[in-house]
């Protein structure tokens, strides 16, 4: 197949002509923007400014509207306990803190038996030079 | 503010090769009806767009070009493959006298749907307009090395995919 044999046949093929009742019409509704008038019907280019905002998947953004606006609905309806309340209900935290400490002390002294409440003091090291010291030991 | 046989003139002169690239482009008859009443719209309503432009041709196209491209991207919203579409919309050639013609001529418009649209711009500005290069490269806003090889890769495309309907007409005594 010779390449520019194939591009001449191509284009020998007729492209679709203009519908010739178009004329009329397009100049009639470009005659009206001369006169500052909106074109009416087909023209459907025309966009609110919020619809670029929207246009990548205007209806994933609506369910996400309708979502918000469910939790919102929701949480208005079921209005939760005030925290006072939880905290006025429970017994004052001090005396629940010395009743546990109290009770895990027994416990201790119950594992490790009698203990002795003084021990014994260490044995007062004797004061002296080193050199005696170390003499004293090796005669010992 | 133009006169209205200034817009006559530049409807007769340049709205036919508009339609037939803004049909390739759209590949519906509506959006391209549409789309050129919006060019004749806006050339009415802003004429000092014409003032110091040297090819009011390539103008034209490229107007013609922005305002399809905005068209399909909005269109992709609703449409998952716009390319897939196109080759079973409207056909882009004149009916043919004969069955060999009318089958080649649908086979044509069907492979033109599954080029690119870029590929498919290229194609038609350069074999049914008869642009050049250079000319296309400025309608369009890319280099002209750019236009050049996206016509041989469009026609390899088409070569390949018309090959044995063409063959045959050409084998036809």
């Amino acid at each position: 197949m010779n390449p520019d044999d194939f591009e001449k046949f191509l284009q020998r093929q007729p492209v679709k002509a203009l519908p010739k009742e178009w004329r009329a019409e397009i100049l009639a509704q470009a005659g009206k923007a001369t006169d500052g008038q909106a074109p009416a019907g087909t023209d459907r280019n025309a966009q609110p400014w919020w619809h670029d905002l929207l246009w990548p998947c205007p209806e994933a953004w609506a369910g996400l509207a309708c979502l918000w606006l469910v939790i919102l609905g929701i949480s208005l309806a079921t209005p939760a306990a005030p925290p006072s309340r939880v905290i006025a209900d429970l017994p004052p935290n001090s005396e629940l803190i010395w009743k546990a400490l109290k009770e895990e002390r027994e416990l201790m002294a119950e594992l490790t038996g009698p203990q002795p409440l003084h021990a014994e003091p260490p044995k007062p090291r004797k004061q002296g030079p080193f050199s005696q010291g170390r003499s004293d030991t090796a005669m010992a | 503010m133009p006169s209205s046989i200034h817009l006559e003139r530049l409807y007769d002169e340049h709205a036919p090769p508009l339609f037939a690239f803004l049909l390739s482009h759209t590949r519906n008859e509506a959006d391209t009806r549409d789309l050129l009443q919006e060019i004749f719209r806006k050339l009415a309503a802003r004429p000092e767009l014409l003032d110091g432009v040297v090819s009011v041709r390539a103008f034209l196209i490229r107007m013609a070009h922005n305002l399809s491209v905005d068209l399909i991207r909005r269109r992709s919203t609703r449409q998952e493959n716009y390319d897939q579409l196109a080759g079973d919309s409207t056909g882009l050639f004149a009916p043919g006298s004969s069955p060999d013609e009318q089958t080649f001529r649908k086979a044509l418009s069907d492979a033109m749907g599954a080029l690119p649209e870029d590929q498919r711009a290229v194609v038609h500005l350069k074999l049914w307009e008869g642009l050049t290069f250079e000319t296309i490269a400025e309608a369009l806003e890319i280099p002209a090395n750019t236009a050049a090889s996206r016509y041989r890769y469009a026609i390899d495309k088409l070569r390949e995919r018309l090959r044995p309907l063409y063959e045959d007409i050409q084998n036809e005594p």
